[in-house]
């Protein structure tokens, strides 16, 4: 049994309204569990409405949502009981954050559970420590802090509640090239020290080339592929076709291939272009 | 429960009303409503009912669309109605029952008031639903000018409408997507007290000012930077021009003032 099953899933945008748009359009996705799954897709595709119905902030037209099996929305508990569970950290999370200090705010999902007190500040803790805020922060409001540390607290505060999955949503969007690189080596830590599922939906190919363990593309409303990088980035025509590219470096790396120069394919990575460039310049040495 | 509000939308369309000069319309809403209660007896208020209702057939915007409206109002001319009936004392009896009288002052007043309302609700809601937030704010500009005399910028009172008008629906965007957010965390927004449910909006209040006062800041040094000094000296885009079809609707509106006055002459007064 899959840890996430999407079942013919339809949702509508202004339904019943002369405005009517077809969101999502009989989706079907099943997702494993473990690794990091990048959902990537046009602006509008429907990727941000896909995430928003794994924990019930959405309900369906019609069509399903199992997690373990179980229908998320089969009673109002179990749809109020799968945000703990599958845990969504909105694009621009830092404009959300609320509390007098970082602790408080990262605390609010936990209190929200029912914890206790040791276990909210052992959660609290933990969730600090996989974004890299450090406990001197705990006491400051979060309003003083950079953008790229607020939105670190705002994600924090999502894996406060320990959830099976995490799912974030363009966590980099907006951020400087080092603020970039922060997010994704405390994504690729978070699923290395856990074990668990991470759901990133992005736009930036490069982002999901170098973290991504598997692919989801997501275009008018429905799943056209899903597969590992390599499986997604090698069809690069069908990719453009839906207003979609293959990361900056495997352009780079096919022109030169174009060109006569022999390098490898499935190059999507800067780390393995700089790699295959060191290689065939000094004739098979590696860097 | 938010995307409900009607009430200031704008319901596009190309009928003789939509053509009418925003400034006509205001003048002309603002005289509607005076004429409203000048309204003496049931036949001037027939009048101007027919004025009402006729003006919102003219404007071809669906009669369920401004019902939309009186969901709220609703329960305002109940309030009043029953208020009438039941201390209005005058004319003849008609139920009688321990304490609670009911005559038929009472209950004419109470039809009375409730068409007055019902009339004032249509006149007034057709300015905002023919009436685009821009023109409505230019026509407004241009009529509180004399203002000037008192050292009052009405420039400057129309950007701060329009300005408030352009943002009401980004701020219920962004009153959506917080509230997600804060579902996604688990706030619960829905059940428990009174008390309870007024303390899960703090979650969604807070970012809402801070986020507001960010754009506030934004909106300003974008004005700035493009050289905005308030209004003395701008040019406008519209110029706007009163035509033919705005003398039609005050021609029409002077006869409706004479009507009512002598329908309040030759008959009896009701309220």
């Amino acid at each position: 049994m899959s840890l996430i099953e999407v079942k013919d899933l339809v949702y509508y945008y202004g339904m019943r309204t002369p405005f009517q748009v077809t969101a999502l359009d009989h989706v079907n996705l099943s997702l494993e569990k473990g690794g990091i799954k990048a959902v990537i897709g046009h602006t509008g595709s429907g990727k941000t409405t896909l995430i928003q119905h794994l924990n019930a902030l959405l309900q369906p037209a019609s069509g399903q949502v199992l997690f373990h099996g179980e229908d998320v929305n089969a009673t109002k508990e179990s749809a109020y009981r799968i945000r703990f569970k599958i845990g969504l950290c909105f694009q621009y999370p830092e404009y959300q954050l609320f509390e007098n200090t970082v602790f408080e705010d990262i605390a609010f999902g936990p209190k929200n559970m029912g914890l206790s007190e040791a276990e909210i500040d052992r959660a609290v803790r933990a969730a600090a420590s996989y974004v890299g805020i450090s406990e001197d922060f705990f006491q400051k409001s979060p309003f003083d802090l950079s953008g790229g540390q607020k939105r670190r607290v705002a994600v924090a505060g999502v894996m406060a509640m320990d959830p099976d999955v995490l799912i974030l949503d363009e966590p980099t969007a907006g951020l400087d090239p080092r603020g970039r690189e922060m997010i994704l080596s405390m994504i690729r830590n978070y699923r290395d020290q856990t074990g668990k599922t991470v759901i990133l939906v992005s736009h930036s190919m490069d982002d999901v080339a170098e973290t991504a363990d598997e692919v989801i593309v997501v275009n008018k409303g429905k799943i056209a592929m899903q597969g590992t990088v390599d499986d997604v980035f090698s069809r690069s025509a069908e990719l453009s076709e839906m207003g979609l590219t293959v990361p900056e470096v495997t352009g780079i790396i096919d022109t030169l291939r174009a060109q006569g120069y022999d390098l490898p394919a499935g190059i999507y990575t800067v780390d393995r272009a700089a790699d295959a460039l060191y290689r065939y310049l000094t004739g098979g040495r590696t860097l | 429960m938010i995307k409900d509000i009607t009430i200031g939308q704008y319901f596009p369309g190309n009928s003789f009303i939509h053509k009418l000069d925003a400034r006509t319309k205001l003048i002309l809403v603002f005289a509607g409503l005076i004429l409203i209660f000048l309204c003496r007896n049931f036949y001037a208020l027939a009048l101007m009912t027919a004025f009402a209702v006729g003006s919102v057939l003219l404007s071809r915007i669906p009669f369920g669309t401004i019902m939309k409206g009186f969901k709220t109002i609703f329960i305002i001319i109940v309030f009043s109605a029953l208020l009438q009936i039941f201390y209005n004392h005058n004319g003849t009896i008609l139920f009688e029952w321990k304490k609670i009288q009911i005559t038929t002052g009472g209950v004419n007043t109470a039809i009375f008031i409730s068409v007055r309302i019902i009339c004032l609700i249509f006149i007034s809601s057709l300015l905002t639903y023919t009436t685009s937030p821009t023109l409505l704010t230019d026509g407004i500009e241009r009529l509180l000018k004399p203002l000037k005399i008192f050292h009052i910028e009405p420039h400057t009172l129309a950007m701060m409408m329009t300005i408030a008008l352009r943002f009401i629906p980004t701020l219920i965007e962004e009153v959506d997507h917080i509230m997600a957010a804060q579902k996604a965390r688990g706030a619960d927004m829905e059940t428990g007290s009174v008390v309870k449910r007024a303390k899960a909006l703090i979650p969604v209040l807070v970012p809402l000012f801070v986020n507001s006062f960010r754009r506030a800041y934004d909106l300003a040094y974008a004005m700035e930077c493009r050289c905005y000094r308030g209004g003395s000296g701008r040019t406008r885009m519209r110029v706007m021009k009163f035509t033919y079809r705005d003398y039609i609707a005050f021609v029409i509106c002077a006869l409706l003032l004479a009507g009512i006055i002598l329908f309040n002459i030759f008959f009896e007064a009701v309220v």
